[in-house]
């Protein structure tokens, strides 16, 4: 057996630096957060935190306003990536094209992305103003709003977020679905053609799967992206009206700020980060499988 | 020999330079309009004048992220010396135990000066900044609302330019008039989640007799005198005479919208007449200011304000505290740091003076003798904070929606309210 010599440790030495980094950016909040979750803190109460076991844990269970906040995470979380991808590929393979519309269109693409969340919100806002808002007027012409911005309405409101929270992701997806089509060699096209298949065909057993992969990564990013929002909610609708638009992200903003209670926010972090991993986990299996 | 007595001077030059140091204040503003912190900047400079052994050093942070800043920083570490505050939630502060008292700084100054510092604040403050018989908050600025009328509008919807409403029905009914007879809106009343929605309704829940705590200390808005001031607040937005979105706008867009003709009324501070003034609006010479309407049991103005408090982190209390009395008492920076920043002192005797005493701050002083804190006639308590974010704006806003009665909204309210005094 061949005795260690320096050199076989070096690697590790290089990676040391970003590890330490990752451990203390990372890793080490992620264990605060859940020690104190597992603390009774609330400021008005003790200046510093006790030990309380599981107790912010048992009432979480019972937390009505949590659960419903969780419920319309998920409804936010997926409804922002389907849109994102709904709005995303169609726009990717057109802009796959070799046209002079195309190469115009690219330069513009990144905008809703590179835009700070405060003048997409605003800016959004001026648009479904029930007086001066252009898509205010298309949204009553169609009937789906009334005299009132469709802001004002719960389901409402909650759709429209999530529709501008999905419109400001699509330019990661297509510039990311535009990079997988463009790796897709032509001879696989050629090949199908060769073997008959028409333009759906080719789409549907030559392009769709060469998509797959990349579409399970940016979705799973977009998706952790998504479940812990806050700035754009929080800008347009401070959770309402009437908490229709209370996502988690707002729960634990105002659980720590307003509520002055860090522990229980750490708990709902702590455990909206243990949903957050189980799904991505079961993803990347489902994803396994299939393949 | 040389060498040594070159290293004996160096060592002798770091050890002296303690002996020299300077006590630093770090002070957190948190406004960020350029007259302001021009007026902070001269109110230090000024103060670093007289007191070459301190540093103020100041730093800006907005008023929306001051709550996110401070309990940031109490749970983490980094609180500044001294601070402005937002007199509901000095009590929430102080009840952490992370203010410290200023009685004995107050009790000196009072001496050097020959005057009760205490006696000169507004009673109103009173109940915000003494608690448990200490002081923790020395007024900086005190704060209340009147109503802007637009005479021109007034008269173009056929009513008398001259008497302004009285009471609260009357504004709704004036409103009404000016909605159906001029392009404006009667009345730029917020339903929202925000500080300004509560800050106009308060004055109507208090005018009814409603009390935010009953006797033992829980909800009091579970009452007839509630239910008839929610139902008669929301009947501005269901009568039309605000904006169809007033559920959901910000605040800030109100202000903007009376600033740009939109509305015909607003209830306002002071700050909006300077505005008006300094926009060159053309209808600035028709605003008339008043006093809010009455309800049946009176007039009760919003009080607001701000005081500046002393952290009890800091490491350097007695200079801290020196800035804190040269910045809130008449004889240091006050009377300055008010005019130019257009604000109402906190000090009495120098409200009682000009250019409080004329138009249009003589409305605001006179309305100050009946403005009241959300909680009045209780002592200040230290959940306020947490309920001013959006207790009762949510049940304003759900009743104005028609996702609730004034009934459900209201036991809804109590059930929040409870639960937040229960912690």
């Amino acid at each position: 057996m061949r005795a260690l010599s320096k050199l076989d440790f070096y690697p590790y030495w290089l990676l040391l630096p970003a590890v330490i980094v990752a451990i203390l950016v990372a890793i080490a909040p992620l264990i605060y957060g859940f020690v104190l979750s597992l603390h009774d803190w609330y400021l008005l109460r003790s200046p510093v935190p006790t030990w309380a076991g599981l107790a912010n844990y048992r009432e979480l269970l019972t937390d009505e306003d949590f659960w419903l906040a969780f419920a319309r995470t998920w409804f936010w979380t997926l409804g922002t990536v389907v849109v994102e991808f709904a709005i995303g590929i169609p726009l990717a393979l057109l802009l796959n094209r070799d046209t002079a519309v195309a190469k115009a269109v690219s330069a513009f693409i990144l905008m809703p992305w590179v835009t700070p969340f405060i003048v997409v919100a605003y800016g959004w806002r001026f648009l479904l103003d029930s007086e001066l808002g252009l898509l205010h007027g298309l949204l009553e012409t169609a009937s789906l709003a009334g005299d009132r911005s469709i802001l004002a309405d719960p389901l409402g409101a909650l759709v429209m977020v999530t529709f501008i929270s999905g419109w400001k992701g699509v330019p990661f997806v297509v510039i990311a679905m535009l990079a997988a089509l463009k790796s897709i060699p032509a001879e696989l096209y050629e090949a199908a053609e060769i073997d008959g298949a028409g333009r759906r065909q080719r789409f549907r057993f030559v392009t769709l799967p060469a998509l797959r992969n990349t579409a399970v990564v940016i979705g799973l990013i977009l998706g952790i992206l998504a479940f812990y929002s806050f700035d754009l909610v929080w800008i347009m609708t401070r959770g309402g009206p009437v908490d229709s638009t209370t996502i988690v992200g707002i729960s634990i903003y105002q659980t720590f700020f307003a509520d002055l209670r860090p522990s229980y926010a750490a708990t709902i972090s702590s455990v909206m980060l243990a949903v957050l991993l189980v799904a991505a986990l079961l993803t990347l299996r489902l994803r396994r499988a299939e393949a | 020999m040389l060498k040594r007595l070159t290293l004996a001077a160096t060592a002798a030059a770091i050890f002296s330079v303690p002996a020299l140091a300077k006590d630093t204040v770090v002070f957190w503003q948190f406004s960020t309009r350029d007259a302001y912190i021009d007026a902070w900047e001269a109110a230090i400079a000024d103060f670093e004048a007289e007191n070459p052994d301190i540093d103020v050093v100041m730093e800006i942070v907005p008023w929306s992220e001051q709550q996110q800043r401070l309990v940031s920083a109490l749970t983490t570490g980094g609180l500044p010396d001294v601070s402005m505050l937002g007199n509901n939630v000095v009590a929430q502060f102080q009840a952490i135990g992370a203010l410290a008292p200023l009685t004995q700084y107050f009790a000196a100054h009072g001496e050097k000066h020959g005057y009760d510092v205490a006696a000169d604040i507004w009673p109103g403050d009173r109940g915000y900044y003494e608690l448990g018989g200490e002081w923790w908050a020395s007024a900086l600025a005190v704060e209340t609302r009147a109503l802007y009328y637009r005479k021109d509008l007034f008269e173009a919807a056929g009513l008398d330019p001259e008497s302004p409403p009285a009471t609260w029905s009357d504004l709704i009914e004036a409103a009404k008039t000016i909605t159906e007879k001029t392009d404006a809106y009667g009345w730029a009343a917020p339903m929202s989640i925000d500080y300004l929605t509560l800050q106009n309704f308060m004055s109507v829940y208090l005018s009814h007799g409603a009390r935010l705590l009953n006797e033992a200390g829980q909800c009091g808005l579970d009452s007839d005198a509630f239910r008839q001031a929610l139902a008669l607040f929301v009947s501005a937005f269901e009568a039309g005479v605000t904006h169809p979105d007033a559920a959901t706008k910000p605040g800030n867009e109100f202000r903007r919208g009376f600033l740009d003709g939109e509305y015909a009324m607003i209830v306002d501070q002071p700050g909006i007449y300077a505005d008006l003034q300094n926009e060159g609006a053309d209808f600035a010479d028709q605003v008339a200011i008043v006093q809010v309407p009455a309800g049946p049991e009176g007039t009760f103005g919003f009080l607001g304000g701000w005081p500046l408090v002393l952290w009890d982190a800091s490491e350097s209390k007695d200079a801290a505290a020196a800035w804190i009395l040269h910045a809130t008492r008449p004889e240091g920076a006050l009377k300055e740091l008010s005019i130019n920043s257009g604000m109402i002192p906190g000090s009495r005797s120098l409200a009682a003076g000009e250019p409080w005493n004329a138009s249009p701050f003589d409305v605001f002083v006179a309305q100050l003798q009946n403005a009241y804190p959300y909680q009045h006639p209780d002592e200040a308590i230290a959940q306020m904070g947490q309920m001013e974010v959006d207790t009762i704006q949510k049940a304003i806003q759900a009743v104005a929606l028609g996702e609730a009665t004034v009934d459900e909204a209201t036991v809804r309210l109590c059930e929040d309210i409870n639960e937040v005094l229960a912690r």
